[in-house]
């Protein structure tokens, strides 16, 4: 090769690109109704399985976080094994055993070398069907997620993210966080999770996915012998309440006296997940904020330097989650960020994007795909998404397509729809003393304690403030 | 296809991957070489996915800085975004999103990487945009203030803003006097605020050399045709051969343990205790963290056992070997639980650390660890720009990029007697710096 040959001066030209499908995978269902998905993937020794309840933190009624513990409390004893020895067993194995909860699910999930396949599922067939919610245990957790309560108190983001659910769904169960609160937590008894876990943790309310080094056959039949004789019940109620109506702007501050930053929620109710124009808000947003490359990140970083870094979302449930801006800013600038991302929040809405920056965009997001189905974890999740919201079968496949018969003109239409800078709740975690002024020129501020409570402005801004 | 047990549906086919495998991970095969430049090249394919991760490290980091300095290696990688001859100002960042790729950097007390993962058919560009910048940087006044500003955020950001997030500062900076792991590689305010355009100049010109570097490209390629765009792009790259300066100072063996206490704006009290040990590269490192999973890896684990389960005295506690090119630390850190003090977790530390000395760690034990480990190997391999990553810390950490490929027959080979010896000769109370983090003990708002 003749080096002094090389063209330095522009970007190499790209090949050709190959098409690529979502893999195909395997699922049946048992005759008590649970069903088992399995995608096959054999390049590394590890397979994952996750058991997935339709019942997240939707169903904790008046009792926040319930979801969330009883989740917790299944892999701490079970009618033939002690938390301790469920531990230990599949520890040795080299494995884990995980659950989570968000407002729609509740999963556990295990991950372990496939040749200790079998084991891992009658670990996990244990602690789904058998669960025994010991008090000990429960007093146990509690004190620890109290602990954890309290320091999620002095972090900044979390405070800002709180506050904001508070304001935005008031009266609606998101505005509870679905990891309970210190009060709803103290409540819960044992007898409240033996009830949840009857209602929710049903064969034909529930699903499994497994994905890598899983022999389909095998697993159907591991699953049959572990689930089939499980018998179902009612499944409870789908989500039906719809979020709050918007409201007109509120500036609200979560005061913390020593903050050296300003952490910043500004936002309002969004979409659903089974929205129609789903594509077209998520391109809406990876333009707005969703990417390095952003309107939003590009000026509060890149041509301000105000902050490492600002983001969009929508975050998306069976009801109307939150769109949301997210950063953290010195203190001296909060008011002009908050300007700057109302300002792009205006923009995105009221002019039609140009050609060529939809065309960037569209670029990011079709040249992602293969990145997000690289893993058997990020295809069994792709997976769980269509199975617990019912999304089409082929959703993955006719993304890309979609995305590219995406038009300028449908970006401002649903920009107007979707984003409402006169309905903001602007919500900064910092110290109020510094911020109740320059955030006064937005409207009347309102603030609160970390606990949400509201103080009096006379107490907190300590005479700098305006009335 | 129709499973017995009462299934009822079943659909898809295979996919045409080599048959099941059960057992253990199979070797990573790759190919390597050095350009006539000094820069390393290194080639794995992967078919699986029409992805290429390219990942490039210097040979770089936080310890190659001077007091006075501190934070430079890192605010220096910021600039690395900022544009080259042919590159304009956040041109990595906007020309590998629009291809559809991934990128970023990192920096730490020994490396400095950068990476893209790209659609394959892309792999020129990421070569292209990282060779233009190890040849050239724009260095300008205006994008230099404006990453200066971003990096003290992301300094508030990440430690000062953070509850315990200047822990590990206030650590390393008691547990080492010489080696120049003493500052956190994010570096001071005042040092950050100091830095200037020369020093960058310097810097580029002393570190982003090709024979300071390793280029390692994971994917679906075809590694001669790799290597051979590897040399189209970056083999007329001059490299002067000046040999670089390595900080070589370690620091003495110490007789005696430091213990200090550290107020913060956080709700309950934390304790983190560093041990010193060997370097990475030695042979009592990869003992020293399977002593960790024994210790804190999973619920079954002794310190989350005793201080978690039994003693209800922590809310959290981890155990983990710093593995660095000079010789680096054992941590072990806890978070109390409500009503508890950091004086009881440390001594609760302490004493399961005695039990270990004194009755040893039986065979079962043993083997979780080795199974544990085994898993998270397996599991820190699964993604290209991962295993790229890891390619190059064999290159450059260790010396021997073929090392990733023993990793779970030395993990398989630790003995419980390896075991003892690393509790003997470092986890012990004269070796230790203690770090009582605790909440102001008057309110914060005063």
């Amino acid at each position: 090769m003749d080096r002094t040959t090389v063209d330095r001066s522009k970007p190499p030209r790209p090949g050709r690109p190959k098409k690529i499908r979502f893999p195909d995978y395997f699922e049946g269902t048992l005759p008590n109704g649970l069903k088992v998905i399995v995608y096959e993937r054999h390049d590394l020794p590890l397979a994952m399985v996750d058991f997935v309840v339709r019942g997240g933190a939707w169903y904790d009624g008046d009792k926040p976080g319930l979801a969330n513990i009883t989740a917790e409390m299944l892999t701490k004893g079970t009618a033939t094994r002690t938390e301790r020895e469920i531990a230990e067993e599949i520890e040795s194995l080299g494995g884990s055993i995980e659950t989570w909860t968000t407002w729609d699910c509740v999963a556990i999930g295990v991950t372990i070398l496939s040749r200790y396949f079998r084991n891992a599922m009658e670990i996990l067939a244990d602690v789904t069907r058998r669960p025994t919610f010991p008090e000990t245990e429960l007093e146990l957790f509690r004190e620890r997620h109290l602990a954890y309560l309290l320091q999620r108190k002095a972090q900044p983001s979390a405070l800002a993210s709180l506050q904001f659910f508070r304001t935005v769904y008031e009266g609606h169960p998101y505005a509870s966080p679905p990891d309970g609160t210190e009060e709803s937590v103290r409540a819960i008894r044992t007898d409240h999770l033996k009830d949840l876990a009857a209602r929710v943790i049903l064969p034909n309310n529930s699903f499994i996915v497994a994905a890598g080094d899983v022999d389909a056959r095998e697993c159907f039949e591991t699953c049959a012998e572990l689930f089939g004789d499980w018998r179902g019940g009612e499944t409870p109620p789908a989500a039906d309440m719809p979020p709050p109506e918007r409201t007109g702007v509120r500036i609200q501050i979560v005061d913390r006296p020593q903050a050296v930053q300003t952490s910043l929620r500004i936002g309002h109710v969004g979409i659903t997940m089974k929205d129609p124009d789903y594509i077209t808000v998520m391109l809406m947003n990876t333009l707005l904020g969703g990417y390095f490359g952003s309107r939003i990140n590009l000026n509060l970083r890149e041509d301000k330097g105000f902050t490492y870094h600002a983001s969009s979302r929508f975050d998306k449930w069976m009801q109307a989650g939150p769109f949301s801006v997210a950063t953290d800013v010195r203190n001296e600038v909060t008011d002009r960020a908050v300007e700057e991302i109302l300002r792009e929040m205006e923009r995105i809405r009221s002019e039609r994007v140009a050609k060529r920056e939809l065309e960037d965009v569209k670029r990011y997001v079709t040249g992602s795909f293969p990145r997000q189905i690289e893993t058997p974890l990020q295809i069994a999740r792709s997976i769980m998404m269509i199975e617990l919201y019912g999304l089409e079968k082929d959703f993955y496949n006719t993304f890309n397509p979609r995305v590219l018969a995406v038009t300028p003109a449908a970006i401002l239409d649903t920009a107007r729809r979707t984003i409402h800078p006169e309905h903001a709740v602007i919500v900064a975690a910092g110290n109020a003393s510094l911020l109740h002024k320059t955030l006064g020129r937005f409207g009347p501020v309102e603030v609160f304690t970390p606990d949400g409570e509201p103080v009096r402005v006379a107490d907190s801004s300590k005479g700098t403030g305006t009335p | 296809m129709r499973p017995e047990g009462g299934v009822q549906l079943c659909m898809g086919r295979r996919d045409d991957d080599a048959p099941p495998r059960r057992g253990h991970a199979t070797a990573i095969t790759f190919e390597e070489c050095d350009l006539l430049n000094g820069l390393h090249v290194i080639v794995h394919e992967d078919r699986h996915l029409p992805l290429v991760a390219v990942n490039l490290w210097y040979h770089v980091g936080s310890k190659d800085e001077e007091p006075g300095k501190t934070g430079f290696a890192h605010l220096f990688e910021h600039m690395m975004f900022q544009g080259s001859e042919n590159v304009p100002p956040n041109g990595h960042f906007l020309l590998v999103q629009k291809a559809g790729g991934t990128l970023n950097g990192s920096t730490t007390f020994d490396r400095t990487n950068y990476y893209e993962t790209l659609p394959a058919h892309q792999l020129e560009l990421g070569l292209w945009l990282e060779a233009d910048r190890m040849r050239t940087l724009r260095l300008d006044t205006e994008t230099f203030e404006t990453q200066r500003n971003v990096v003290m955020e992301e300094r508030r950001s990440r430690y000062d803003n953070q509850p315990y997030g200047r822990i590990y500062e206030s650590l390393f900076e008691r547990a080492w006097k010489i080696q120049p792991y003493r500052w956190p590689t994010i570096g001071s305010m005042a040092d950050i605020r100091a830095a200037s355009l020369e020093d960058a100049r310097a810097f580029h010109a002393a570190y982003y050399r090709p024979s300071n570097a390793s280029l390692c490209i994971v994917g679906d390629v075809d590694a001669q045709a790799a290597v051979r765009l590897a040399e189209k792009y970056f083999g007329d790259i001059p490299d002067d051969g000046t040999p670089i300066l390595r900080p070589g100072a370690r620091e003495p063996k110490r007789s005696f343990q430091v213990r200090d206490l550290v107020y913060d704006a956080v709700p309950l009290p934390a304790v983190i205790i560093g041990f010193h040990i060997p370097p990475l590269a030695d042979d009592d490192f990869l003992p020293a963290e399977v002593l960790s999973s024994i210790l804190a890896s999973g619920e079954s684990s002794r310190l989350r056992r005793r201080l978690v389960h039994a003693a209800r005295a922590a809310q959290s506690v981890e155990a983990y070997a710093l593995g660095l090119e000079l010789p680096g630390l054992f941590i072990a850190e806890a978070y109390a639980q409500i009503g508890h003090s950091a004086q009881e977790l440390e001594d609760l530390i302490f004493e399961e650390l005695a039990v270990l000395r004194n009755e040893g760690v039986g065979e079962a034990e043993l083997a979780k660890a080795r199974n544990r480990l085994e898993t998270s190997f397996v599991h820190g391999v699964t993604d290209i720009q991962s295993r790229a990553d890891l390619l190059n810390a064999y290159r450059v950490l260790h010396g021997d990029t073929s090392g990733i490929n023993r990793e779970l027959e030395r993990i398989r080979a630790v003995t419980a007697d390896d075991l003892h010896r690393i509790v003997r000769s470092f986890l012990i109370e004269d070796n230790a710096t203690v770090v009582h983090y605790l909440p102001y003990p008057y309110p914060s708002s005063a």
